[in-house]
Formats: C-alpha cells, sequence, structure tokens
C-alpha cells in the first residue's frame, strides 16, 4: 500500500468524523399528533337571565356577583397540519360555588348552599400556528365551536335540594364559540423547548387567554340556562 | 479426622434440636387495641377468652405456667398471680379465660369490681423454665417468658367525664351540636328529644330555661349556659329520644332528620375507649328552621327548571361523551 493510498484514507476518515458528530447535534422534532390543555377562570352562569323569572334574581341574591372558579382539562387531536392546525376537542371541567343558604326574612342561615357544574365539550377547532412555524410570529390566534352538556346540581348542607318534589340536579345541553390567541413560550427558550421535545415529546408549549360565548339553555328550551360569557386562561402543550 | 469432624457435627446438631424451648403464640376475639384488651366496668365479671397454641419441647420434668400478673411474666406465678392453666405434657393448644374481677382478688390489697375506682392491667404471660443447656435436656433453675404477643387487659372503671354542649346550631331539618369535653379516642353521643309539635304544640312545663315553644332563628347560637334550670322540672318529650353519634374530634355532631320548627331537648355523653359512659350533660334545646338554597331561591323566583329525568338522559349522553374520550385516547396510544 502506498503511502498516498494510506494519506487519502487518513483524509477521509477525518472528514468523515465532523459529518457523523453533525448528524448527531441535529435537533429533531417529533411528530406533532395533538394537544393537552389546562385552563382556569371565572364561570358566571346566567341563570338570572331565564324569562320565566321576570327579572327577579336567585342567582345574585344567594351568590352576589361571585362568579364560580372553573377548572377544565382538555384534550385535542390534529386532523390537518398545513396552513395552521384543525382537529378536534374533548374538554371536562367543574366549577363550584358556595354561600350561606337564607332564611325567610333574608338573613343568613347556618347551612351552606352550593351550585356546581361539570361541563362537557366536543369541540372543532383551527388555530393559525403557521405564523408562528414559518415565521417566528409567536402568536398563535384560534377559534373553537363547540357542543356543551353541562350536568349541575345544587346542594344545601351535605345533601341535594329537593324543593317540591323536584331534585335540584340535572344536565343542560348547549353549544359554546371560543375565540382566543396563544403566545408561544419557544421563543423564550429555543434550547429548552427542543429539550422539552426530545425528552417528553412536547412540541411547543402555548400560554393564552380565550373568551368564550356559551349557550347552555338546552338550545332555547325552557329551565336553567348555564351559559356563560367568561374569559379563560391556561397553557396548552403541543405533542 | 474429617469423618470424626462431621460426626461430631451432626451429633451436635441433633443436641440443639433436641433443646429448642417452647413458645407460645396467643390470640383473642375480644375487641383490642393493638395488644391491649379494654375492659370497662360493666364488662368486671365478663370472661375475657384468649386461644394459645405451642411449639418446641419443655426441659424433662418442666412445666409452662399461663397466668396473669401485675408483673413481668419472666417467672414462676406468685401467690398475687392468676393461674390460669399448667401443662405438664405435650398438649399443643388450648382456651383459657378469667375476669378482672378474679384477678383483682389476687392482688397484694385485694379489691372488688366495685372498689377499683383507678385504671389497672394485667399482663397475660406463659412462663417455663429454661433448658440446662444446648446440649442438655433437663431444666435451669430459671424461668423465661415464651408467650407472644404481650397481650394486656386494662381495667378502665372510670367513666369520662360529664361534657358540655358548646353551641347548638339551627340548620334545615337538623341541629348542629358542639361537644366540649371529649377526650380523644372517645365517641360523643347525642341525644334530641322532641319538646313540642309541628304545629306548635306548646311545653307542658313553661319554665324551662328556654321558652316553651320558641323557634330558635338559624345561626343563632345557644350558649352552654342557656340550660334548663336546676331544680325546674324538664318538660316532657312528646317524641322518642333519636341518638346521633360521631368520633371525638371530628367536629360538630350534626342531628338530621329532624323536623323544622320543632323544639328538641339536646344532651350529650361521651363513651371512652373502653366502653365506659359519662354522665349526660346539661340539658340544652335547640329548634331546626327552613332555610332557603339556590334552588329554593330559583324556584320561588318562578325558575321552571325542575331537573329529575332530564338528570338521567343527560347522564347517560355525558357517559357517552366521556366513553368517546376513553376510546380515543386509547386509539391514539396505539397510534403512537
Amino acid at each position: 500500500m502506498s503511502s498516498t493510498a494510506v494519506g487519502l484514507g487518513v483524509a477521509a476518515l477525518l472528514l468523515a468524523v465532523p459529518a457523523v458528530a453533525q448528524e448527531v447535534t441535529i435537533p429533531t422534532r417529533s411528530p406533532r399528533t395533538g394537544a393537552i390543555i389546562f385552563r382556569g377562570g371565572g364561570y358566571q352562569p346566567r341563570i338570572d337571565t331565564e324569562k320565566a323569572l321576570e327579572g327577579k334574581t336567585p342567582y345574585k341574591d344567594t351568590f352576589g356577583d361571585a362568579s364560580l372558579l372553573l377548572i377544565e382539562l382538555e384534550f385535542q387531536r390534529f386532523f390537518y397540519q398545513g396552513i395552521g392546525t384543525a382537529g378536534l376537542g374533548l374538554s371536562a371541567g367543574y366549577a363550584e360555588k358556595y354561600a350561606n343558604a337564607l332564611l325567610e326574612d333574608g338573613t343568613q342561615a347556618a347551612d351552606k348552599a352550593a351550585l356546581k357544574v361539570l361541563p362537557l365539550q366536543l369541540n372543532g377547532f383551527y388555530k393559525f400556528d403557521y405564523a408562528a412555524f414559518k415565521w417566528g410570529v409567536p402568536l398563535v390566534p384560534y377559534a373553537k365551536l363547540g357542543l356543551v352538556y353541562s350536568p349541575w346540581w345544587m346542594t344545601k348542607g351535605s345533601a341535594t335540594e329537593v324543593v317540591e318534589g323536584s331534585k335540584a340536579s340535572g344536565g343542560k345541553w348547549g353549544y359554546a364559540a371560543t375565540a382566543g390567541v396563544s403566545f408561544l413560550l419557544d421563543v423564550l427558550e429555543p434550547r429548552f423547548a427542543r429539550d422539552f421535545d426530545s425528552d417528553l415529546g412536547v412540541n411547543h408549549s402555548y400560554l393564552f387567554a380565550e373568551y368564550t360565548y356559551a349557550e347552555v339553555n338546552n338550545f332555547g328550551g325552557k329551565g336553567l340556562n348555564l351559559g356563560s360569557r367568561r374569559w379563560m386562561f391556561g397553557l396548552a402543550l403541543d405533542y | 479426622m474429617r469423618l470424626s469432624l462431621a460426626a461430631l457435627l451432626l451429633f451436635a446438631s441433633t443436641a440443639v434440636a433436641q433443646t429448642t424451648g417452647t413458645a407460645v403464640t396467643f390470640t383473642t376475639t375480644s375487641t383490642t387495641s393493638g395488644t391491649t384488651v379494654l375492659t370497662p366496668k360493666a364488662d368486671c365479671a365478663t370472661p375475657v377468652r384468649f386461644s394459645w397454641s405451642r411449639t418446641g419441647n419443655l426441659c424433662t420434668g418442666g412445666s409452662l405456667f399461663l397466668f396473669v400478673s401485675r408483673s413481668s411474666c419472666g417467672s414462676e406465678p406468685g401467690l398475687t398471680d392468676l393461674k390460669l392453666a399448667t401443662i405438664t405434657d405435650t398438649t399443643a393448644s388450648g382456651t383459657v379465660s378469667f375476669t378482672v374481677q378474679d384477678a383483682l382478688a389476687l392482688l397484694a390489697t385485694p379489691t372488688t369490681c366495685a372498689t377499683q375506682t383507678s385504671e389497672i392491667s394485667f399482663n397475660l404471660c406463659a412462663s417455663a423454665k429454661t433448658f440446662a443447656s444446648v446440649y442438655d435436656a433437663s431444666c435451669s433453675s430459671s424461668f423465661s417468658s415464651v408467650g407472644s404477643p404481650a397481650f394486656v387487659v386494662k381495667f378502665d372503671p372510670a367513666p369520662p367525664s360529664k361534657p358540655s354542649i358548646g353551641k347548638v346550631i339551627a340548620r334545615d331539618s337538623a341541629l348542629s351540636v358542639q361537644v366540649d369535653g371529649a377526650e380523644t379516642k372517645s365517641t360523643v353521643v347525642v341525644e334530641v328529644t322532641a319538646l313540642t309539635t309541628a304545629d306548635g304544640g306548646s311545653l307542658p312545663d313553661e319554665d324551662a330555661g328556654v321558652d316553651a315553644g320558641e323557634v330558635v332563628d338559624a345561626g343563632e347560637v345557644l350558649d352552654a349556659g342557656e340550660v334548663l334550670d336546676a331544680g325546674s322540672v324538664a318538660p316532657e318529650p312528646v317524641g322518642p329520644t333519636l341518638s346521633f353519634r360521631k368520633a371525638a374530634g371530628e367536629g360538630n355532631v350534626v342531628a338530621d332528620g329532624l323536623i323544622n320548627g320543632v323544639t328538641y331537648r339536646v344532651q350529650a355523653k361521651i363513651i371512652d375507649e373502653a366502653g365506659n359512659g359519662s354522665d349526660l350533660s346539661d340539658a340544652v334545646e335547640g329548634t331546626p328552621v327552613k332555610s332557603n338554597g339556590l334552588f329554593d331561591a330559583y324556584v320561588d323566583a318562578g325558575g321552571q327548571e325542575r331537573g329529575g329525568c332530564a338528570a338521567t338522559g343527560g347522564g347517560i349522553a355525558g357517559g357517552a361523551v366521556l366513553a368517546a374520550l376513553g376510546i380515543w385516547l386509547s386509539n391514539r396510544r396505539k397510534v403512537s
């Protein structure tokens, strides 16, 4: 073997080493299939807007102007990823509010009265994240339209209320439209975001604020109106 | 040489096996707190039963003593100990029983169920003479305790102190009663007795500390001092006495299922861990009152929601939604 051949071999090896190193250090993105979302906010059901109440305000009389604290968890699955992302989401939440029950004369009783709601929602959504991923704009506007079902129950003391033979529990159907904007946290710590993806499979994380217009009264039927107009805030993780 | 050593070792191990001492295991069906059997005054003359079983051997000519003692178990039973059984053969199991009354009678200063006023404990013992040595099956002169676990029978003749009622809070169809003076691990019992009828009937006796038929406002707290006057004639009850109980330290006792507008006499007592009951507290009165929750207010205001059947249908629908969520998630895991 000539010395020229050996020299060529060594040169080829030296060239190959950086190539190998480069292959190892290039970050890889895991596939993005869905998202998990945690959110919370004030929820004030529009009970007092029911026409049959003729302007009376049982919710306000019991709870004042206070809202329920609503906590929700949502799972999304992406079915389209191109110019933005679209898919379906399912969410479940829980909200409750306590206050003193009232005596006939309007003064506070020792018993606690409570309203508890468990909103479930199936929605379709679209989020315009093309600009975020393509041009680095960290804001992602989005919208959702969903079918809502809200089991509810009212308690006094430790038991569900019963008035005139009717038990204070049930469920209401309705719909909700939501618009919001997310802030892509990846831009603050890109390296951490990459590690989050490679270690846990979380592609992107966002903080968001959204406004929901919900009509939950059996689509205009009589009875309790659990619809609301509310702001919610939370954290979303794409995986 | 090696053969001799092996033979010696085999011989020695056989000798050790022969001198394995006896060991007794006790069990009981009595109510225990750990290994302590609590006996209230009322059960002073009631037998406490233990089963026993044993393993191992007695030394040659030795006996196994089962007895009850105030002192430690590693000796032969003395004059102040209550002997339960003496085993000299190979009997492997049996039962023994005794009453606290019998044990009290053998104390250095004998007492009875009536005169023993302070708490006293007795150890359940099993003892036997030890082997002379590991190679010698004859008995040594010393005893050792061979029973386990170390059961203690604790006689607690002292009833708890009379409790007091700190507050009676009127609630809708219920009274919430705060009982003071309960010791830990005891049970608080609240007894309520109707003194008026639902239609506002009057009390037989108007001299009670709280006026007959007086309706206590919801949230109003009756001080513990507001009790029926001593010496006054207690009003006659018009209904049965209802009893409600709760472990001490778990908050107020809630007497529920009562009738709004009816005045009830409320008394409390404490039952300690052993089962001794205190005297009833001084009586306090309370009257449940109707209060309105959100649904009351809503219906009163003319709201048309009535819940009921819609809840059932909705529950099915909600369950279906959640099932769909589960199936979807399961499918997602398979894909990933």
